[in-house]
């Protein structure tokens, strides 16, 4: 990899070599298996045969530690935030977020209530937001896409903390 | 009042005939009565044969604002008789609002536990007697009794996260 990050001007094989690390990224995005609430359902629909994930390499790990993409469907309160930020945290890099349902994305029916956390991109950072009560599996399909479109713009040197 | 709640009706007025038993909708008897009477009175419709309510189906409270009283509201059930026929029974406490402390009766049904914490939590009313009465739904450290009328959230704005 320090090829690749010290070479000032990209060449055909670094740009090659990003493309293959990004395909070989997006194609294989195993989530973890964290529902909080009702958009969890949806979650398990979509993983489930009429709306596959298996067929874009998505399969789920239980242990935060083995999974690249957190779903986050349901809504977040006071106490449970908490809890999320430190599963996020125990994510290995390369990691993404996909806030799924109004309750993840601002809080959405409950915005603004006690003890809800308005939005889970108050607690972790976020890269994809798909709205939705619940967002139907075509949808949280679509935002795994945009997901994946974005995984393959990244560039391929190693993030420093200070960017993420 | 329908006749198959006649006879709970007048074992209750027997033994407290000052209390109004009322029959409201759905075959549930309301009566209302004070806190000091609270524990005795529960001890007598929980061990009473006829009455027989074993099992409390919900602590919860009300907020009359207005009125400046909290009221709290035990729903009652007497689970032995069969579907149809079955004893339903709603209690209700009025404390003042400035210093609601109502008796516990956790060790006369101790589902009571968790929903005299429920109440304790959202609306600050105190059961005294109970053995752990701390918060349940919200995070230990939050200051003030949500579901009160007059409750204005102090909570900072959270800013959004990058990183």
């Amino acid at each position: 990899m320090g090829l690749i990050t010290h070479e000032a001007v990209p060449g055909v094989i670094t740009t090659s070599l990003r493309r293959l690390i990004n395909w070989s990224r997006k194609s294989s995005l195993w989530y973890m298996l964290f529902g909080i609430a009702c958009c969890a359902i949806e979650m398990m629909a979509t993983g489930a045969s009429r709306y596959d994930f298996d067929r874009f390499g998505m399969i789920f790990r239980a242990s935060p530690r083995q999974s690249d993409l957190m779903i986050v469907p349901g809504t977040v309160n006071e106490k449970m935030a908490d809890r999320v930020r430190v599963l996020y945290d125990q994510m290995a890099e390369p990691r993404w977020v996909l806030a799924m349902g109004g309750c993840a994305v601002n809080g959405g029916p409950y915005h603004g209530e006690y003890n809800i956390v308005d939005g889970v991109d108050k607690v972790i950072p976020v890269d994809v937001y798909v709205p939705g009560c619940p967002p139907r599996p075509e949808a949280l399909l679509h935002g795994v896409l945009l997901l994946q479109e974005k995984i393959m713009r990244e560039g391929i040197e190693i993030p420093e903390p200070a960017r993420r | 009042m329908p006749e198959q709640l006649q006879p709970l009706a007048e074992a209750i007025r027997e033994r407290f005939p000052e209390l109004v038993v009322q029959a409201k909708l759905d075959n549930w008897l309301e009566v209302k009565i004070a806190p000091e009477q609270s524990r005795e009175f529960f001890q007598f419709v929980k061990e009473h044969p006829k009455l027989a309510f074993d099992y409390l189906s919900d602590v919860t409270s009300v907020d009359y604002i207005q009125q400046g009283l909290f009221q709290v509201v035990y729903h009652l059930v007497s689970m032995g008789t069969d579907a149809r026929r079955r004893g339903k029974l709603r209690v209700k406490i009025d404390v003042p609002r400035d210093n609601p402390r109502v008796p516990s009766v956790v060790d006369i049904w101790p589902t009571a536990n968790f929903h005299e914490r429920e109440v304790y939590d959202l609306m600050g009313i105190v059961f005294e007697g109970h053995p752990d009465l701390r918060r349940i739904l919200l995070r230990e450290d939050w200051v003030g009794h949500p579901l009160r009328k007059d409750y204005v959230d102090q909570r900072p704005k959270r800013p959004r996260v990058t990183r």
